[in-house]
């Protein structure tokens, strides 16, 4: 046989056995079938831009789980037959590399597959499946808390914590309230200048409410400048906040950009005399890896508490993931994940225990948006101290989020202090 | 006037690395008229193998920077022998594909060997900055500057001038009347793929030196490509000058024109100037004429 | 190469594109399955084929422009970008009728893409292609800073409406999507049987030569731009009025090249060699999305990182080996078949 005509044969032949193989992978069930399933679906960047941050949610997702499901699933009672049942979760999740048209793609798969809630990762994926969403009924969840998305709110979507520009607000409370007494002389103002990226993500930090609530606060706003994220140095920019007068600078993107902008303030030799804010998605573990020493002295909002604290819960959380994980790394993003699993355990026993089995999107999110102003869920410590108000009102002066203030110190995030968002972004 | 050095400086440091890579771009291009989009993975991959030399193996840091130099070596030989030796023939926008679904490829084994965690190498570089007409220039952003020129002046001179290189010039020239004369086309061919991913792995080192090693590395591959078209695509000094000179219009347009059309305009401006250049001076700052009026 | 029995006795049946009662028969029946499609398909294929369709739509833009007038276009994803844009405003904004908006998007998207091919008057090939490429970050970026398309945020628009019918679930967009499909594929067929279609072949095989007797290359250039660019504001119009939403995020660099490996790997320069890689280029890029979780279960103590890493490398591989030993395409590959069953047992 000649060379070609053997390559061709070994071509064809892998062609073939790829398209069956996926064919009969995609067609495996991952739990019997006299169980109870509830599907919920969920796209994340595993590849791509901020695949760093979706890997670790996606990790937390599917450990939180199968963990679940291995225990039994979740107990409900059945409102139609008055009987304790379970139900277990069938988790279906896809890699939609931070493309839009992947993420729609894998909503409408998934949707055809019977699920009744999705899980979002990306702001432009979510922004295209949010009509999708209300369209063909089914909640979602997303990663990328600006306005745009979660205001006017409505029972489609669901968030898990604040707007970016509502956790601003409460650095800006803090800065102004406890900060400037000790850090400032008497009549010293705060000058804050904004350093993000150009794109919905970096600038959902400073909306026109936002603007007015730094003057009610007494922060001069120095303005937003805007630098690439594969920028290698900042210099310029921070330099030109500095020549204003800026005492602040705040950002809003990821652990690398704010890695970056930190790197160049040190190069400055700034540190110390300019303080940064990093916003709720870039203050984690992987900015001190990258930004080293610069990183001291850093402050910032956090989701929640750090999935490496050592309290019961976050323990229990440690294992489950490592269990199905064991080289994975944990770092900070791993509790938002775990935060997500909670949320939507929470939400689909309440749907379970309102509506009974089977399910519809429409009442997973009529459970999540419960309509009597009562929250669908108090958290019960660990991770997220405090209460975890989900509702309902459509104003959503309930979805005022207590966030972690935190500092950089020695090479770990602390806790300075838990502080209320004030709901700025519907104002 | 401060700022404007200050922009300098760093589109400078930036265009450094834009003409090192668009070295190996040009390169590649020159002897096989093959486009390159890979150039970004090895760039990544080169990074990410220095940082797990000195920093998983725990080598010191020379020893780590040479095994991550040979391995980006290696890799442009692989790809040279398993993808673009048996395309030999092929119309040339069948190459082009090619090496685009190589840079899945290595995108993907990427993540998979390394995972998607950033990571930094061990400070190696002076601190602080030092004053330059009222600028502060980073001292590690200048040492990348100067590294990857000297890097870059000395392989593109010796391919431009050394005797050594007068096979490759020949090949470049022309396949058929090379090959006549001797030239052996395949080794040479290898020969460039093997020094473009060698460049590119010192693209990726000083590159992770100052910003840190993640994903968003293979993005840079193509951004060079306003680079090596302005510069010349077919010529190796044209690839360092083209390089330099989109690294600083891109810092000095963004320094200036983002806060009057609210931000972004880097990547828009590269490909604008691009654009200006293919319309007015197609064959670049210094590439060979070759007019066909139609 | 017809078979033995198809002849032609006069010019018309020379340049028919269904020659045969078996090719009648054949046609007919998928017509009818594809009509009736929506009657026993599930949502997810309905929403799959609309996908697909739309991607069809953007092929056959990028088969005329590339297959048969040969210029190359990296920057396709922003055009249907700019379609998606121009009908999500004129219907959201300016209150025109969708079977308006439809064909002024395609218009306006087809002038867009006259802009970026000016300058194919002065550079060829490779520099074209650049050109494109820039045509897709430079486009991305005025997507992103203008006021009217909503900026980075994006915007939403109203479903498409034809008079009082409103297309608001996926049967209705699908049949839709298919009917203008099947339009553009019409049209694609026709274009290569006419003087404009024989004119940008020759322009792509010698630009030169054609010159040479009597072409007008660079009208003929731009008009393939012209047409091309046109059908792809075309599915970008449907995709917006499927979605409902457009986003710059929607029209990444990611998607231009996808466009172009379905034109390579369904063969450069035939429709069913559009059509095909098309259909397999989304339909592998979904299988492999689909098949990941199931990887991750084979490999599960090694993180979450290899299944989805195992994604892309096995569609870059996958594309490597098809370009190494399939370089002319499943068109090639299929023609090759037909015709060894054709002349079984012979060779030749």
């Amino acid at each position: 046989m000649k060379h070609a005509t053997r390559g061709k044969f070994i071509l064809w032949g892998m062609m073939i056995f790829l398209t069956f193989g996926l064919w009969l992978g995609a067609d495996s069930p991952a739990l019997s079938q006299e169980v109870r399933l509830v599907k919920i679906g969920n796209s994340h960047g595993l590849t791509g831009a901020v695949s760093v941050a979706h890997t670790a949610y996606m990790e937390a997702m599917i450990a939180y789980f199968k963990d679940l499901n291995e225990r039994g699933g979740i107990g409900f009672t059945n409102p139609k037959t008055g009987k304790a049942e379970k139900a277990k979760i069938d988790h279906i999740w896809a890699d939609d590399g931070y493309v839009v048209s992947k993420c729609v793609a894998n909503f409408t798969r998934m949707k055809g597959e019977g699920i009744v809630f999705f899980i979002n990762g990306s702001v432009g994926g979510s922004l295209a499946c949010l009509e999708l969403s209300k369209r063909d009924k089914i909640a979602q969840i997303h990663a990328g808390n600006i306005k745009a998305l979660m205001y006017p709110k409505h029972k489609w979507m669901v968030t898990s914590s604040a707007a970016y520009t509502d956790s601003f607000g409460a650095g800006i409370d803090w800065i102004s309230k406890e900060w400037t007494p000790k850090n400032l002389p008497a009549g010293g103002k705060v000058r804050l200048g904004i350093i993000t990226s150009d794109t919905a993500f970096g600038k959902a930090l400073l909306e026109p409410s936002t603007e007015a609530y730094m003057k009610e606060k007494g922060v001069e706003y120095l303005g937003m400048l805007f630098a690439g994220v594969g920028d290698i140095d900042m210099t310029p920019q921070v330099k030109s906040m500095v020549d204003k007068g800026a005492n602040w600078i705040a950002c809003n993107h990821t652990a690398p950009f704010a890695s970056n902008l930190a790197k160049s303030i040190g190069r400055l030799g700034l540190q110390g005399k300019v303080n940064l804010f990093l916003n709720q998605a870039c203050f984690d573990d992987v900015f001190i890896q990258q930004a080293g020493e610069y990183a001291e002295g850093t402050i910032g909002i956090g989701f929640t508490g750090h999935i490496l604290d050592s309290d019961p819960y976050n323990n229990k959380m440690r294992e489950i993931i490592k269990r199905y994980y064991p080289n994975t790394n944990l770092f900070y993003q791993h509790g938002n994940g775990v935060n997500y699993g909670r949320l939507i355990e929470a939400g689909i026993t309440a749907a379970l225990n309102k509506f009974g089995f089977p399910l519809t999107g429409e009442n997973v999110a009529d459970a999540f948006f419960s309509a009597d102003g009562q929250g669908v869920w108090k958290s019960p410590g660990g991770l997220i101290p405090g209460n975890y108000d989900l509702t309902s009102n459509p104003q959503d002066n309930a979805m005022l989020h207590d966030a972690a203030l935190l500092v950089a110190e020695k090479g770990k995030l602390k806790v300075i202090k838990y502080v209320h968002c004030p709901g700025l972004s519907f104002r | 006037m401060s700022t404007f050095f200050h922009l300098l400086a760093n589109g400078l440091a930036v265009g450094g690395i834009y003409a090192v890579v668009a070295l190996g771009f040009t390169l590649i291009f020159k002897a096989t008229k093959v486009f390159n989009f890979a150039v970004g993975e090895f760039l990544c991959i080169g990074a990410f193998i220095i940082y797990s030399c000195t920093v998983q193996f725990r080598l010191p840091l020379p020893v780590g920077i040479l095994i991550g130099i040979l391995g980006g070596g290696f890799l442009g030989f692989l790809c040279e022998r398993l993808c673009v030796r048996p395309m030999i023939g092929q119309p040339i926008l069948s190459i082009i594909i090619m090496t685009l679904a190589l840079s899945f490829f290595l995108n993907g084994a990427a993540i998979l060997v390394w995972g998607s965690m950033p990571a930094s190498y061990p400070a190696y570089l002076p601190k602080g900055s030092f004053e330059v007409a009222g600028a502060s220039v980073g001292k590690d952003i200048m040492f990348c500057f100067v590294g990857t020129l000297v890097i870059g002046a000395a392989i593109g001179f010796y391919f431009e001038r050394a005797k050594g290189s007068i096979p490759m010039r020949a090949a470049a020239e022309d396949h058929q009347v090379a090959q006549a004369a001797g030239v052996r086309v395949k080794k040479i061919s290898t020969l460039v793929w093997i020094v473009a991913g060698v460049v590119c792995a010192v693209g990726g080192l000083f590159l992770g030196t100052i910003r840190g090693v993640d994903m968003y590395l293979p993005e840079f591959g193509l951004k060079v490509v306003p680079a090596v078209l302005v510069g010349g695509l077919e010529s190796i000094p044209g690839a360092i000058a083209g390089g330099l000179i989109i690294g600083v219009l891109e810092k000095l347009g963004s320094g200036y024109i983002n806060p009057l059309v609210g931000g972004g305009i880097e990547t828009a401006i590269a490909y604008i100037i691009m654009i200006i250049f293919l319309i007015f001076r197609p064959y670049g700052l210094f590439g060979l004429k070759k007019i066909e009026r139609i | 190469m017809p078979p033995c029995g198809v002849y032609s006795r006069n010019y018309a049946e020379d340049m028919a594109i269904v020659r045969t009662p078996f090719q009648w028969g054949i046609l007919i029946f998928l017509l009818l399955l594809l009509a009736f499609f929506p009657s026993f398909a599930t949502y997810y294929w309905l929403t799959l084929m609309i996908f697909m369709c739309i991607f069809v739509i953007n092929t056959l833009g990028l088969h005329i422009l590339l297959g048969c007038a040969g210029q190359i276009s990296l920057g396709h994803s922003a055009f249907m970008g700019v379609g998606a844009y121009t009908s999500a405003i004129l219907t959201a904004k300016a209150g025109i009728p969708f079977l308006v908006a439809l064909p002024l998007a395609g218009i306006v998207t087809g002038l867009v893409g006259l802009i970026f091919g000016f300058p194919s008057v002065r550079v060829k090939g490779f520099y074209l292609a650049l050109v494109t490429l820039g045509a897709q970050f430079i486009l991305v970026y005025v997507f992103e800073h203008l006021e009217i398309t909503g900026g980075t945020n994006g915007m939403t628009c109203p479903f498409a409406s034809i008079g009082p019918l409103v297309l608001d679930t996926p049967a209705k967009i699908y049949w839709l999507t298919m009917a203008v499909t099947g339009v553009m594929i019409f049209f694609t067929l026709n274009l290569s049987r006419t003087r404009v279609g024989r004119a940008l072949i020759a322009v792509r095989d010698n630009d030169l030569a054609a010159e040479v007797l009597g072409v007008d290359v660079v009208y003929y250039k731009l008009l393939a731009f012209f047409i091309g660019c046109f059908f792809t504001g075309i599915a970008g119009s449907l995709w917006a009025h499927y979605l409902t939403s457009v986003h710059p995020d929607q029209f990444p660099l990611y998607n231009s090249i996808l466009y172009l490996g379905a034109i390579i790997v369904g063969g450069i320069g035939t429709l069913f060699g559009a059509i095909t890689g098309a259909i397999v280029m989304r339909g592998f890029d979904e299988a492999i999305r689909i098949a990941t979780p199931a990887l991750a279960d084979l490999f599960p103590t090694l993180g979450a990182n290899i299944a989805p890493a195992i994604g892309p490398m096995v569609y870059g591989l996958v594309i490597m080996v098809f370009l190494i030993f399939e370089p002319r395409g499943l068109h090639h590959a299929w023609e090759r078949l037909k015709s060894s069953i054709r002349l079984w047992p012979f060779a030749y």
